[in-house]
C-alpha cells in the first residue's frame, strides 16, 4: 500500500436535533452535530464545513480557474497543489469560497459559560445516553469494537457501549518491551474486559514494528507534534490488527475526554519533560484544548488507513461536558466524581481510583510505551517535524506553520457573512 | 477604550514575565517575530492567545494565527483589536 493510500474513507455521521442527516444543505451545516466533513455547491460557490470539533479533517485548495479541490488527506492534496495554496477547512464555521470571495459564517463556539445553565452528572448522563441511542441506530448491523486501555475514559465508553452492542469486542495495545508488570494498561484492560464480559483482542507489538509505523502515523495522523504522533502510533498498530475484516468495522474510543476535562499532565522521562501544557487554569485551558481538536488526526486517520471507522462518543456529547462549571473542572478529581455518578455501578472500583495513564505511556509511574520508545531512539520533536515535512514534500517552515495553537492553517475571509 | 498601543504594552509585559525574557535582550522588541525567534513555544502560543482574548473580551478568529503580521507584539495588538471590532 502506498503511504498516501487509505483502505476506507470515513463515513459522515451527522444529526440535527437527534435525527440523522445524509444530504445536508448549506444552511444545515451551521447546526449539524456529529463527525463529518462536507463539500457542497451553491451555484458557483463552494460550501465547506467540518463538524464543530473538527474530528473529521478536510483540506482544500483553490485552482487557478476558480474551482476548489479538497481532500481528507493533506498528503494527497499537496500532491496536486502547491503548499502555499493549501488550507484546512476551519471547524469554527461554514466556509463559502466563490466568485465573490471567501466568507466564513462562524458557529457559536463550544465555550462553557460561567453564568449560563450548567451541566451536572444527570445532564451528562442524559447526553451520553442520547449519543448512544443515535449510535445504536446508526451502527445497526455493523461490527463494533471499543478501544480499552483500562483507564477511566475508555472504560466508561466500554461500559455504555456494552449495553447497546451485544457483540461488542474490545481491543487493547501493548508494546512488547519487556516482561508484563501489574502497572501496565494491559493488566487493567483485562480486568475491565472481564468485568464487562467483553472479548479482548490484545495487540502486542514489538518495538521494531512500531517504529515501522512512524511514517504512516505521521502522514495519516496529519500531525508532527509528538504527543499526537505517539498516540497515532498506538492507533496505527491497533488499526493494522483489524485489517481484512471486510465491511469496515467501527471503533468507539475514549478520545476527547482529556480535552473536555483539561486533565492532561506533562510526562517526565529521563530528566526531560514531554507534553508541556499551556499554563492556564483548567477551566480556561479546556476551552483551548477543545479548540485544539481542530488539528491532528491521531485516531480517524490511522484507522481509515487500515479500513476502519472511528467514533468518539465523548466528543459527540461535548456540549454537555463543556457546560460543566469551571469550578467543577478545577477539581483534579472532577472526572472521578463524574464517573461515580455515571458508571460506578457498571465498572470495577479500581478503574475509578486508577491514576491516569496516557496511551502513549502505557503504565503508571515511569512512562513507557511509544513515548519511551521514540525517546530512546532519538526520534524527538525536531526529528518528527523534519520527517513529516519530507513525507509531505514541503519545507520544514511550512510544516511548522501548518499548526498553531492547535488549529490547522486556514484562509482569511475576504467578506463578512450576509 | 483599549487601544493598540496599550494592548501592545500589556502584551510585552506579559511575554517578558511569562517567558522570562531578559531585560538586556536586545533581540526582543515589539517587532520581533516571536515564533521564529523562539521567544514563545507551542504551548506559549496558547497562553498569548488566552491573554489577548481576555484583554479584548472576545475570541480571536482562527485565521488570525496564520497572518504573517500576527507574529510580533505590535502586529498582535493591532490585529486583535481590528479583527474583533470588525466581527
Amino acid at each position: 500500500m502506498d503511504l498516501s493510500d487509505a483502505k476506507h474513507e470515513p463515513r459522515d455521521l451527522a444529526w440535527r436535533d437527534g435525527v440523522a442527516v445524509d444530504a445536508p444543505t448549506g444552511d444545515d451545516l451551521l447546526t449539524l452535530e456529529g463527525h463529518y466533513a462536507f463539500h457542497l455547491r451553491e451555484g458557483a460557490t463552494h460550501v465547506l464545513a467540518r463538524d464543530p470539533l473538527g474530528v473529521h479533517k478536510r483540506f482544500f485548495a483553490r485552482t487557478p480557474d476558480g474551482d476548489v479541490d479538497d481532500d481528507r488527506l493533506l498528503v494527497r492534496l499537496l500532491g496536486r497543489h502547491p503548499a502555499a495554496e493549501v488550507y484546512s477547512v476551519p471547524s469554527s464555521g461554514v466556509l463559502r469560497v466563490g466568485p465573490e470571495g471567501v466568507q466564513l459564517t462562524e458557529r457559536p463556539p463550544l465555550d462553557p459559560t460561567k453564568d449560563g445553565e450548567h451541566a451536572d452528572v444527570a445532564s451528562v448522563r442524559r447526553a451520553l445516553d442520547a449519543v448512544f441511542d443515535r449510535l445504536e441506530r446508526a451502527l445497526e448491523g455493523r461490527e463494533v469494537w471499543v478501544t480499552l486501555s483500562g483507564g477511566l475514559d475508555s472504560s466508561t465508553i466500554a461500559a455504555f457501549a456494552a449495553e447497546r452492542f451485544p457483540k461488542l469486542r474490545a481491543m487493547t495495545f501493548r508494546l512488547d518491551d519487556g516482561p508484563l508488570d501489574d502497572a501496565e494498561d494491559l493488566v487493567a484492560a483485562r480486568r475491565v474486559a472481564a468485568h464487562l464480559s467483553l472479548p479482548l483482542h490484545e495487540v502486542v507489538v514489538r518495538p521494531d514494528e512500531v517504529l515501522g509505523l512512524v511514517d504512516e502515523a505521521l502522514v495519516h495522523g496529519q500531525d508532527w507534534r509528538d504527543f499526537n504522533l505517539h498516540c497515532a502510533l498506538v492507533n496505527a498498530a491497533l488499526a493494522r490488527s483489524l485489517e481484512g475484516s471486510g465491511v469496515p468495522p467501527v471503533v468507539l474510543t475514549g478520545d476527547g475526554a482529556n480535552e473536555l476535562f483539561a486533565d492532561y499532565s506533562p510526562e517526565q522521562l529521563e530528566g526531560r519533560t514531554y507534553y508541556e501544557l499551556p499554563r492556564l487554569p483548567r477551566g480556561r485551558l479546556r476551552r483551548f484544548l477543545i479548540r485544539g481538536l481542530d488539528a491532528g488526526d491521531r485516531e480517524v486517520g490511522p484507522f481509515a488507513r487500515h479500513g476502519a471507522e472511528v467514533v468518539q462518543p465523548y466528543l459527540l456529547a461535548a456540549a454537555a461536558y463543556a457546560a460543566l462549571p469551571d469550578a467543577f473542572v478545577e477539581d483534579r478529581a472532577a472526572k472521578q466524581r463524574l464517573a461515580e455518578g455515571l458508571v460506578s455501578d457498571r465498572l470495577p472500583r479500581f478503574v475509578l481510583e486508577r491514576p491516569k495513564v496516557r496511551a502513549q505511556c502505557a503504565r503508571e509511574g515511569a512512562p513507557g510505551g511509544t513515548l519511551a520508545l521514540l525517546d530512546g531512539r532519538g526520534l524527538d520533536q525536531a526529528w518528527l517535524l523534519k520527517r513529516f515535512a519530507e513525507l509531505l514534500r514541503v519545507d520544514t517552515e511550512w510544516a511548522k506553520g501548518l499548526i498553531r495553537a492547535g488549529v490547522y492553517r486556514t484562509l482569511r475571509p475576504t467578506r463578512s457573512p450576509s | 477604550m483599549l487601544d493598540a498601543e496599550q494592548l501592545a504594552t500589556d502584551l510585552e509585559s506579559f511575554i517578558r514575565q511569562r517567558f522570562r525574557v531578559r531585560a538586556d535582550d536586545v533581540g526582543f522588541t515589539r517587532t520581533t517575530n516571536l515564533w521564529e525567534e523562539g521567544y514563545v513555544d507551542s504551548a506559549g502560543v496558547v497562553e498569548v492567545l488566552a491573554f489577548l482574548e481576555e484583554r479584548v473580551g472576545a475570541r480571536l478568529p482562527d485565521d488570525l494565527l496564520f497572518e504573517p503580521e500576527f507574529a510580533t507584539i505590535d502586529g498582535m495588538a493591532r490585529m486583535s483589536l481590528e479583527r474583533t471590532r470588525d466581527e
